[in-house]
Order: C-alpha cells, then structure tokens, then sequence
C-alpha cells in the first residue's frame, strides 16, 4: 500500500515536471520565433529601398501626346474606312463593267442572229417570188373552150 | 484693429495646432511603424506587401489623426487599422484571381533563417532554426483570426485585452481562438519531438 502511495506520488510528480518542461520548452519556442520575425523585419527595415519616382509630365506635353494618339487613332480608323469604301467602288466598278460588257455581247448576238434572220427571210422571200413566178408560169393562161364564151364577155 | 488682431491671434494659433498635430504624427508613426510593420510582415510572409500595407495603414491614420480620441493606445489603433487593410488586401486579392499578379510569400524555411541571437552554437542555431519553422508551419495552417491572435499574442506580446481591443472581438472569442491555435501547435511541436 506504502509502496503503491510512493508510486502514485512519483508519477504525479514525472507528469507534472514534464508538463512544466513542455511548457518551458514552448515558452523558447515562441521566444525564438519572435526574436527571429524580429530579426528578420530589422533586417528589411534597415534595408536601403529605391524609390522610383515616376516623372510627372507636363500638362501641355501630356495633352500634346494625347492630341497626337487622338489624330493617329483617327487617321489610322479614317484610312482604314476610306480604304474599304474605295475597295468596295472598284468591286461595284468592276461588276459594272462586267455587266456591261456582257450586255454588249448579248446584244451583239442578238444583232447577228437578227440579221441572219432577216437574211434567211429575205432570200426566203425571193425564193417565194421565183416559186410563184414559176407556178404563174407553169399555169395555163388560156381559159378552157368550155369558158370560152365567158371569156370573151369579159374581154368585151 | 481689433477684430483683425483676433483674427490673426486665431490663424496663428490654428496654425500652431496644426503644426503640432503634424509633429504628433510624425513622433507616432516614427515610433510604431516597426511594430505594424512587424505585425504585417509576420501576417503576410511578404515585404513588399507589408511595407505597402503599413504606407496605407500609416496614411490612413494620419487622415483620421484628428479624430482619434485616444480611447486606446496608438498601437492598437494602428494594429487594427492594419488588420483592416490586410482583410482588405486578401478580399481583392479573391476576386482578382484572374490577374497575373504572383503572391511573392516568403518560403517557410526562408523566413526561419532570421534566427535569434542567443543561438550562439551551431547546434543551438539548428534546433532554433527547425523550431521557428515548425512554428511558420503551423501558422501557415490556422485560420486568419487565429493566426491574428495568435501574432498579437505571441510576436507583440499582447495580453488578452488588448489583444480583444485590437481585433474588435470579445475576450473570450480571443481565448478561444487563441486556445485552438495553442493546440494545433503543441500538436505540431508534438509530432515532431
């Protein structure tokens, strides 16, 4: 029972000596952490830092580049406008002309066939004469005795 | 004659006030811009940052110096200034995650290189150096309340009530952030012993 007392006592004195060491031993921890962020922002802090100071332009040099960007923006736009318009007026000129062109053709055709036509009708025409002379020819001009009488009314 | 001489008495007089307020300042910001600087620093693992942030914080509060009551100390003005605009910082920081702009964090083992002084001995400077990483470690993992607690805690050496004034919260949300940020890094000191 003593022995069992004395054992008891010996641990809860290990359990405590050792949660006092563990906390001793994070109090360092912490310690050297914070001597270390110490350390370090010293360290960046004494550090020479350059300041670059951006120039600051003048207001009548920085209107004078805005202008200039305005009328390079502009013209560049504009040009590429007038650019397109004017690709656009010779596709149209060209299309024109093709048209055109092809009118030109098709009337001329027509033109050609026409007179072709008229040829053919005109020496149609003439064959009609000859056909009719020859029929005017061949046909007997003399009525048949039969009529003969009638004829001589009529010669009267 | 008289009104003019009052007149001038007064102007002279803001003038004065005004001249004070700015030597007042100056002395303040002077004197705690290393403590923010250090705050910001530890926060963000980022000098340039930090140095960016305390500029704002110390710009800031130079815009509302004539409106500070002194209902706390100066530091905990700044620090809760400063917590402000790192809130700030990251919140742009999510929404602008779509921009290239590279985080330049300071790796865990680059910041544990600063090492205290009384680490004379080489083995001392080893045990240091992993003990101060194991720490960046674990502070790396707490959330970003506990991390503020734990920082004002343990690297400004504030007491809970300043700790609670700086923060806005209330001293028991402090203990218990501060608790579980406690656990998290006995556990990590723990699993590596």
């Amino acid at each position: 029972m003593k022995h069992q007392d004395e054992m008891k006592q010996a641990n809860s004195k290990t359990g405590a000596t050792s949660f006092e060491r563990e906390e001793q031993e994070l109090a360092g921890v912490f310690a050297a952490y914070r001597e270390s962020v110490q350390a370090w922002s010293s360290d960046v802090m004494s550090r020479e830092r350059r300041v670059v100071v951006s120039a600051r332009r003048p207001l009548s040099f920085r209107l004078a580049t805005f202008a200039m960007t305005a009328v390079l923006l502009a013209s560049v736009i504009t040009g590429g406008v007038v650019q397109h318009e004017r690709n656009v007026q010779d596709a149209q000129r060209v299309a024109q002309q093709k048209a055109d062109d092809q009118k030109l053709a098709e009337q001329k055709v027509a033109q050609e066939k026409k007179a072709a036509e008229n040829q053919l009708a005109a020496q149609q025409g003439v064959q009609d004469d000859e056909l009719l002379a020859d029929v005017d020819s061949d046909i007997a001009q003399d009525s048949p005795s039969a009529m003969e009488p009638l004829a001589s009314l009529m010669a009267k | 004659m008289a009104t003019a001489n009052v007149l001038e008495e007064l102007i002279t007089s803001n003038q004065r006030d005004l001249e004070r307020t700015e030597t007042d300042f100056a002395t303040v910001a002077q004197t705690h811009r290393p403590q923010v600087f250090r705050f910001l620093l530890a926060s963000m693992r980022d000098p340039d940052v930090a140095e960016t942030l305390t500029q704002d914080c110390l710009l800031k509060a130079h815009r509302n110096w004539a409106s500070f009551r002194g209902e706390s100390s100066v530091l905990t003005w700044l620090l809760r200034i400063a917590i402000n605009l790192q809130k700030d910082y990251w919140r742009n920081r999510r929404l602008q995650f779509w921009r290239q702009t590279q985080m330049q964090s300071v790796s865990v083992d680059e910041a544990s290189e600063w090492l205290p002084s009384q680490a004379s001995s080489p083995e001392a400077q080893v045990m240091a150096r992993e003990q101060v990483k194991q720490v960046w470690r674990v502070v790396e993992t707490l959330s970003e309340r506990q991390k503020t607690v734990f920082l004002l805690r343990h690297v400004e050496e504030m007491d809970l009530l300043e700790i609670a004034e700086t923060t806005g919260l209330n001293e028991g949300t402090v203990k218990a952030h501060l608790s579980r940020a406690m656990v998290k890094v006995r556990a990590e000191m723990r699993k590596s012993q």
